[in-house]
C-alpha cells in the first residue's frame, strides 16, 4: 500500500508540474489572440464605442454595422449568459486599461439574469484580479480548484472558443435560421412569465453607467427586440422596462427597439434576432444611434477609402 | 455519496488511513461495515433502515435454507426470501407506476379509482442491492453456494459493500463473500493495486470527460426538444449512447478499481459494449452482471434456448423485465421490447446467413465487420432514445422532428464548445477502447511503472482542461 500511495504521489507531482507548465503556456497563447474579450487585456488602439450586455447585446450588434453606424471603432463585449455584474466587470477592466470610449452601448436586459452567473468570464480570472476576485465571491470552490489546479481556469466554453477561432476565425457573431414551427408552438404554449430584476445587477448598471459618465462616455442604452408571441407571456413587460427607464438618469437617451422586428421569420428564438433581423432593427435605430456617432462627411470617407485611424483615447 | 463530490475525496482518504491501520486486526470487518453504512446513509439516513431490513431478511432465510431439513423448508424460505425482497422493489419502485397505469386504464372504460399514489422516496441503488440479496438466497437453494454465512457481521458487509453498493457491479455471493470472510489480503501484489489506481482513473476519465459532458448535449435536447432540428438531435442520441456508456462504465471501474486498491477482486461488468457485432454480443459486453443474472436466475429457469420458440419467449420476458428493472415508466418498457426484436431480428438474419452459400474471407469480412460494428451501434442508439425520454410524449416529439428531416448544421457556439469535447474524449475513450479489443492491454501490463504514471497524469490533465466538474450524479443511481 505504501508503494501504491508513493506512485498517486509520482502521479500528482507530474500532473502538478504539467499543468503549471500548461497553464502557463496557455495564458501566454491566448493573450495574443485576436478574441475581443482578450483585447481588453492587450495592449493596442482603444475603441471608441464599447458595446456591453448579454448575448442579446453580442448577436444583436455587429461590429461592422455599429462602426458604419457611428463611424467609429467599436468593440462588442456583450457575453452570452453574462448579468449585468460581468458586463460591469469587462467594463472597468476596459476602462482601466485602455481608457474610456466616446460611446458606451448599454443593452439593459442582462439585469433579469442570475447576477452570480459567471458565463464565460472564469477564463478572464487568469488576466484580471478583479475577475479572479468575483469569482472568489460567487464560487470560491471554483476559486480554490483554479488556484491548486491552474489548469482549470482554462477549463471552459472561452478557452475552447478562442482555440476554434484560432482555426477558423469568425467576426461576425449575429445569428442565422429562423425559429421552428416547434419552438413557435412551444412559445404559445408556455405559461405566462414576470420579468424581474435582481438588485446585484441593478446596481452594477448604475455603476457602468457612472462611471462612463465620469470619464465623459456618452452613454446609451439600447434595447433590442423580443418575439411578439412572448412580449404576450412577459405580464409585466411594459411595466418592467418603464422602471428600468425610470432608474437610468434622465439625460441617457433610450433606443427602445423591443417592437421594431414583428415579423417570426426574423427571429432565431423568443430572445434573439437573426442577421436579416439585426439589419431591420438597425435600420429603425439609425437616425438616433447615427447622432451619437461621429459621422462628418470626412469620416465616412475615410471608412470607404481605407483602415479608419482613431484619434488617442481619453485617460 | 457521489464518487465525484468533494465529500468522497475525504471519505476515501480517511477509510485509507483506517484501512491502512486497521487492516491486519479484527475490527476491520466492522470498519468496513460502518464505513459503508455511512457511504449509504450520506444520501438519506433513512435508507439505510431499508438495507439492513433487506439483508436481516435473507441472512435469516439463508440459515433457514441452509439448515433446512428438506427440500419443501427450503423452498418455503427461498420463495419468503425472493418475497419479500421483491416486495420492498415493488413497494418502493413501482406501486405509483402500476396504480398510474391503472388509473389510466380504467379511466379510458369509464371508471375513476381516484387518486391513489403514495409519495415515496426511492432508495437510492434498491434494485442493485435486492438483486444482490436474491442471488445469495436463490444460490443457496440452488446449491451454487455450499455454505451459508453465518455471521451477520459478515453478511451485512457483503451486501453494504460501499464501492459497489449503489450502482454495482450486482456481485454474486459466491465470489464476494470469501473475500470479506478471509479480511484484506495482506500478499496483494504491488502490481494489483497500481492496476486497481489506473482502473480509478480512467473511470474518472469515462466519468467526468466523457459521460458529464455529453450530458450537456443530451440534457439540452431531452429538456427542450421543440429548440433542436433532427440533425441536432441525431447527435443528442449519440451522445446520450456516449454519455451512458461513459457514466456506467465509469461508476463500475471506480468501483473495482478501488476495491481491487484494498485488494478484492470484484467482476468486470462492461467489457467495450460499442465494438459488439450483433445483439447478443452487445448483451455479452453491457452491464455483464446484470446479462448473467437474468440468464441465471430468470432465462434458463424458465427453459432457456432449449427450442426457437422457448428461446424467442423467454428472451422477450426478460428483455422486458430488464427493462422494468431500469425504471417505473412505459418508457423503460419500451426500450426492452425494442432489444429483444432487434434480438429476435438477428436471430432470423443469423439463421438467413447459415443458409447463404457466400462466406466473407479477407478484407470484405474486416470491411463488413466494422460496418456491422456501426450499424449495431446506430441501432443501439435509437434504443436509447425511449431509455431517456422521460414519457412517451417526448420520444414522439423527438423522432417527429428527426422525420421532418431538417438536417441544417447546428447554430451557436455554446453547443459547439460541448461538442468538442465529447468528440475529444469520445475519441480518446474509443481508440483505446480499440487498442484493448486488438489485445494491446497485454503489452500495456508490462510496461513500466513511471510511463503508466504519466500516462495516467496525461489523463487527468486532459481531465482538469476539458472535464466537467459540475458533481453531476451517476445515471444508475435512480435505478
Amino acid at each position: 500500500m505504501i508503494r501504491l500511495l508513493a506512485a498517486l504521489g509520482l502521479i500528482l507531482g507530474m500532473v502538478v508540474t504539467m499543468d503549471r507548465a500548461l497553464a502557463s503556456w496557455l495564458g501566454e497563447t491566448l493573450r495574443h489572440s485576436t478574441d475581443r474579450f482578450m483585447t481588453v487585456y492587450q495592449e493596442g488602439p482603444p475603441a471608441d464605442v464599447v458595446i456591453l450586455g448579454n448575448s442579446r447585446a453580442d448577436n444583436h450588434f455587429p461590429v461592422a454595422e455599429i462602426q458604419n453606424l457611428t463611424c467609429w471603432k467599436a468593440l462588442n463585449l456583450g457575453m452570452g449568459g453574462g448579468p449585468t455584474t460581468v458586463s460591469d466587470l469587462l467594463w472597468q477592466d476596459y476602462v482601466e486599461r485602455h481608457g474610456a470610449p466616446r460611446l458606451l452601448l448599454l443593452e439593459p436586459t442582462g439585469v433579469v439574469d442570475d447576477p452570480n452567473a459567471l458565463a464565460d468570464v472564469p477564463l478572464l480570472a487568469y488576466y484580471s484580479d478583479r475577475v479572479d476576485q468575483f469569482i472568489h465571491r460567487v464560487d470560491s470552490t471554483m476559486w480554490a480548484s483554479n488556484r491548486l489546479f491552474n489548469t482549470l481556469i482554462f477549463n471552459n466554453n472561452q478557452t475552447i472558443r478562442l482555440a476554434l477561432d484560432r482555426m477558423h476565425p469568425t467576426g461576425d457573431r449575429t445569428l442565422s435560421g429562423s425559429m421552428s414551427p416547434h419552438l413557435k408552438d412551444q412559445i404559445a404554449r408556455a405559461p405566462t412569465e414576470v420579468m424581474e430584476g435582481f438588485q446585484a445587477n441593478w446596481d452594477a448598471m448604475d455603476h457602468i453607467i457612472e462611471t462612463a459618465r465620469s470619464h465623459g462616455t456618452a452613454v446609451a442604452v439600447v434595447i433590442t427586440p423580443y418575439f411578439p408571441a412572448y412580449i404576450e407571456k412577459l405580464t409585466n413587460f411594459k411595466a418592467f422596462f418603464d422602471d428600468l427607464k425610470r432608474r437610468l438618469p434622465a439625460d441617457v437617451p433610450v433606443i427602445d427597439a423591443r417592437r421594431a422586428v414583428t415579423e417570426e421569420e426574423l427571429f432565431v428564438d423568443a430572445l434573439h434576432i437573426n442577421q436579416d433581423g439585426v439589419r431591420v432593427m438597425l435600420a429603425s435605430m439609425e437616425s438616433e444611434l447615427r447622432p451619437l456617432g461621429g459621422c462628418t462627411g470626412d469620416a465616412i470617407a475615410q471608412l470607404g477609402s481605407g483602415p479608419y485611424i482613431r484619434p488617442a483615447a481619453r485617460p | 455519496m457521489n464518487f465525484t463530490s468533494l465529500g468522497f475525496l475525504l471519505f476515501i482518504t480517511v477509510f485509507t488511513a483506517a484501512f491502512m491501520a486497521l487492516a491486519r486486526t479484527r475490527i476491520f470487518t466492522p470498519l468496513l461495515l460502518v464505513s459503508s453504512y455511512f457511504f449509504y446513509g450520506f444520501w438519506d439516513y433513512r435508507f439505510c433502515t431499508l438495507l439492513a431490513l433487506t439483508t436481516f431478511i435473507d441472512f435469516y432465510c439463508g440459515l433457514r435454507i441452509a439448515d433446512a431439513p428438506n427440500r419443501f423448508t427450503a423452498r418455503i424460505f427461498m420463495h419468503l426470501s425472493l418475497g419479500s425482497n421483491l416486495a420492498i422493489l415493488f413497494f418502493f419502485k413501482y406501486y405509483n407506476f402500476f396504480i398510474d397505469s391503472a388509473h389510466v386504464a380504467l379511466s379510458s372504460i369509464g371508471i375513476d379509482i381516484g387518486e391513489r399514489t403514495l409519495s415515496i422516496i426511492l432508495p437510492v441503488g434498491i434494485s442493485f442491492y435486492t438483486f444482490q440479496n436474491l442471488s445469495y438466497a436463490l444460490d443457496l437453494y440452488l446449491g451454487h453456494l455450499e455454505k451459508p454465512e453465518r455471521s451477520l457481521l459478515r453478511y451485512a458487509t457483503f451486501v453494504a459493500f460501499f464501492p459497489q453498493l449503489v450502482a454495482g457491479p450486482i456481485v454474486r455471493a459466491r465470489d464476494l463473500l470469501p473475500q470479506i470472510q478471509d479480511g484484506p489480503r495482506h500478499d496483494v501484489p504491488f502490481a494489483f493495486r497500481f492496476a486497481g489506481l489506473e482502473k480509478v482513473i480512467w473511470g474518472y476519465f469515462l466519468k467526468l470527460g466523457l459521460a458529464d459532458n455529453a450530458a450537456v448535449v443530451v440534457d439540452a435536447r431531452f429538456a427542450q426538444p421543440e429548440f433542436f432540428n433532427a440533425l441536432n438531435h441525431v447527435i443528442g442520441l449519440i451522445c446520450f449512447s456516449l454519455q451512458i456508456y461513459g457514466d456506467f462504465a465509469g461508476y463500475s471501474l471506480i468501483a473495482i478499481g478501488l476495491s481491487q486498491i484494498f485488494g478484492y477482486t470484484l467482476c468486470e461488468n462492461f467489457a467495450r459494449p460499442y465494438f459488439a457485432r450483433g445483439m447478443k454480443d452487445f448483451w455479452r459486453r453491457w452491464h455483464i452482471s446484470l446479462s448473467t443474472w437474468f440468464r441465471d436466475y430468470v432465462y434458463i429457469p424458465m427453459g432457456g434456448g432449449r427450442s426457437q420458440w422457448l428461446r424467442i419467449r423467454n428472451m422477450t420476458i426478460v428483455m422486458l423485465v430488464s427493462g422494468l428493472w431500469h425504471g417505473a415508466n412505459w418508457t423503460f418498457v419500451l426500450w426492452g421490447a425494442m432489444h429483444a426484436a432487434l434480438m429476435a431480428a438477428e436471430d432470423a438474419l443469423r439463421w438467413l446467413g447459415g443458409k447463404s452459400p457466400v462466406r466473407l474471407t479477407g478484407l470484405p469480412l474486416g470491411a463488413g465487420r466494422l460496418l456491422t460494428i456501426g450499424f449495431v451501434f446506430l441501432l443501439i442508439t435509437l434504443t436509447w432514445l425511449p431509455f431517456r425520454a422521460e414519457n412517451m410524449h417526448t420520444v414522439w416529439t423527438i423522432l417527429g422532428i428527426i422525420a421532418d428531416g431538417d438536417f441544417s448544421l447546428p447554430r451557436g457556439m455554446q453547443q459547439m464548445s460541448y461538442l468538442f469535447r465529447v468528440a475529444l474524449f469520445a475519441g480518446v475513450v474509443l481508440m483505446i477502447d480499440a487498442m484493448i479489443e486488438l489485445g494491446a492491454n497485454r503489452r500495456y501490463a508490462g510496461v513500466n511503472v513511471v510511463a503508466r504514471s504519466m500516462a495516467c497524469s496525461t489523463l487527468v490533465l486532459l481531465l482538469l482542461l476539458f472535464g466537467n466538474f459540475a458533481n453531476r450524479s451517476f445515471i444508475y443511481f435512480q435505478f
